[in-house]
């Protein structure tokens, strides 16, 4: 009898901490959900910034981390110009990086020059990337018209 | 039932054992059941002449259910019939019938050795739906086969004409029954000794059958208490891992041990990150992808599909055109190509001009772009 009775007691108490149990298992599942869109949102950080830190890695292991001048490109892919305008930006970064930035304004240039020096310009080591760029067609010439480009490059100071 | 079996009998219920069983709808909306009924102190009598004769006996059944049962089992009746049966024991100095129709015991009666007969035909009438219902008749017992009982039915054939049946072994039915009963499970089973009569070996079946029971509750209480405790640590031990994987994740991106939890640790981990990759984006632009590669396929699109561009700017995923086409197609197929390189484009094309061309503005975004 006295077993009897110890197993009906652990039978309701089972089934009231079953209940309990299930009873909070939404919590939980709400709790583990959220932490799992965390972790998502963190993995792509990480991600976005291993890759940040491999491509700085890639930098570091340049021979060369001076950037050639942009005026040299410019006056050996678009002949006979001369920039209206040059903006030279720089901004220190940690390391002893330096983030240079290069605008160059030209009109009434060939289309097809500027785009060989953006092609030009980015295939240097440490390239010179083009960050923006707008064209406008000049009056009544097809290809030809006023080209505004920004480039950017690192540059390691010594 | 007890108290309106009580009214019924001669004798107070208190001093009987009494078995109900075969309960089932009357279709009347009301229940009836067999009842079966002795006095205690006829059942005490016989457990004492019994232990006089060196027997205690496990199972004492009531005759007339052992009759009726077993002539069941090795004469089942016609399912379709449902005709009236009478079981005959015909012992050496008693006589007994049993009355069921179908296969349902209606009744049992001790009658005369000497003048069955009359006994029977003053008991049949009652059980009888039609004066002249045909009976199938068993005989059984020591005196089935004598000339008193064999010729029982055409004794009786005014009153009960149908079927005769002698059982195999007559003399050995009565003793088969009730080794049957007690051995097997089935319908009718009944024992008088129970209660403060209860033999030993029944009240220890009795005793392990509870203790087989309260061992699967307590079994079944087990693992009720395993089970709520494996869903109350399991999802723990799983939030503790994904809480350690973050914590990992917060630290590396943090670039040091991240003190802080829960949102206030997730906040200083894309503090960091955007601190970071301030430094850092520059260093990803030349691996994002060629702005110079793009410019360059956009004219060369634009020219293979006859387009000329007024103005082209590209800049931070965005590629903004205004030029004009030869047909009105022209343009759609530029914005066709920069969605298939993931842009959302948005694209208004105008009335052709004096020179038939179709002047168009195209706006798009690259879908990486927040």
């Amino acid at each position: 009898m006295i077993m009897v009775v110890a197993a009906l007691v652990g039978i309701v108490t089972g089934t009231a901490a079953v209940i309990r149990v299930a009873a909070g298992a939404s919590a939980v599942t709400a709790r583990m959900k959220e932490k799992m869109a965390n972790i998502t949102e963190l993995s792509e950080m990480h991600a976005r910034l291993g890759k940040a830190v491999s491509a700085r890695q890639t930098f570091g292991a340049l021979t060369n981390c001076t950037p050639v001048s942009i005026n040299s490109l410019v006056r050996e892919c678009v002949p006979g110009a001369g920039t209206d305008d040059s903006r030279d930006n720089r901004r220190e970064l940690a390391g002893g990086w330096i983030l240079r930035e290069r605008e160059v304004t030209l009109t009434s240039v060939s289309f097809a020059d500027m785009l060989a020096l953006a092609a030009k310009a980015e295939a240097q080591r440490p390239p010179w990337q083009l960050v923006s760029c707008t064209l406008r067609a000049g009056d009544g010439k097809t290809g030809i018209g006023q080209a505004q480009m920004l480039f950017q490059a690192l540059e390691k100071s010594r | 039932m007890p108290t309106l079996l009580d009214i019924q009998l001669p004798f107070a219920l208190e001093d009987c054992v009494v078995r109900f069983m075969n309960l089932r709808p009357s279709g009347d909306g009301k229940t009836k059941a067999l009842a079966v009924v002795a006095r205690k102190s006829d059942i005490t009598r016989r457990l004492d002449s019994w232990a006089a004769a060196g027997y205690d006996p496990v199972v004492v059944d009531h005759e007339g259910l052992a009759l009726w049962t077993q002539s069941i089992d090795e004469l089942p009746p016609d399912a379709a019939a449902g005709s009236l049966r009478v079981v005959v024991y015909a012992g050496s100095d008693r006589c007994a019938i049993v009355v069921g129709r179908g296969r349902e015991f209606l009744g049992a009666h001790a009658v005369s050795a000497d003048d069955p007969v009359s006994d029977i035909r003053r008991i049949l009438p009652a059980y009888r739906e039609t004066k002249d219902e045909p009976i199938a008749w068993v005989l059984s017992g020591p005196q089935a086969e004598s000339p008193r009982y064999s010729g029982l039915p055409s004794s009786l054939a005014g009153a009960g004409a149908g079927t005769t049946h002698t059982v195999g072994n007559p003399s050995e039915f009565l003793a088969r029954s009730i080794a049957t009963r007690a051995l097997t499970d089935g319908p009718l089973r009944c024992n008088f000794r129970t209660g403060d009569m209860a033999h030993a070996a029944t009240l220890r079946r009795g005793e392990r059958r509870l203790t087989v029971a309260a061992a699967m509750l307590l079994l079944a209480a087990v693992i009720l208490w395993g089970s709520a405790l494996v869903c109350r640590l399991a999802p723990r031990a799983e939030e503790a891992r994904i809480s350690r994987t973050m914590q990992a994740l917060l630290d590396d991106i943090a670039g040091y041990p991240v003190v802080a939890r829960g949102e206030h640790g997730l906040r200083v981990a894309r503090d960091a990150f955007s601190s970071r990759m301030n430094d850092l984006q520059s260093f990803l632009a030349p691996f994002d992808g060629s702005l110079a590669t793009l410019m360059c396929e956009i004219v060369d699109v634009a020219a293979s599909r006859g387009v000329t561009l007024d103005t082209l700017a590209l800049a931070d995923g965005k590629v903004d055109m205004t030029g004009a086409g030869t047909s009105w197609n022209d343009a759609g197929s530029m914005a066709q190509w920069l969605e298939k390189r993931g842009y959302k484009v948005v694209l208004e094309r105008m009335e052709a001009g004096a020179d038939e061309r179709i002047p168009f503005t195209l706006k798009a975004v690259h879908g990486r772009v927040k």
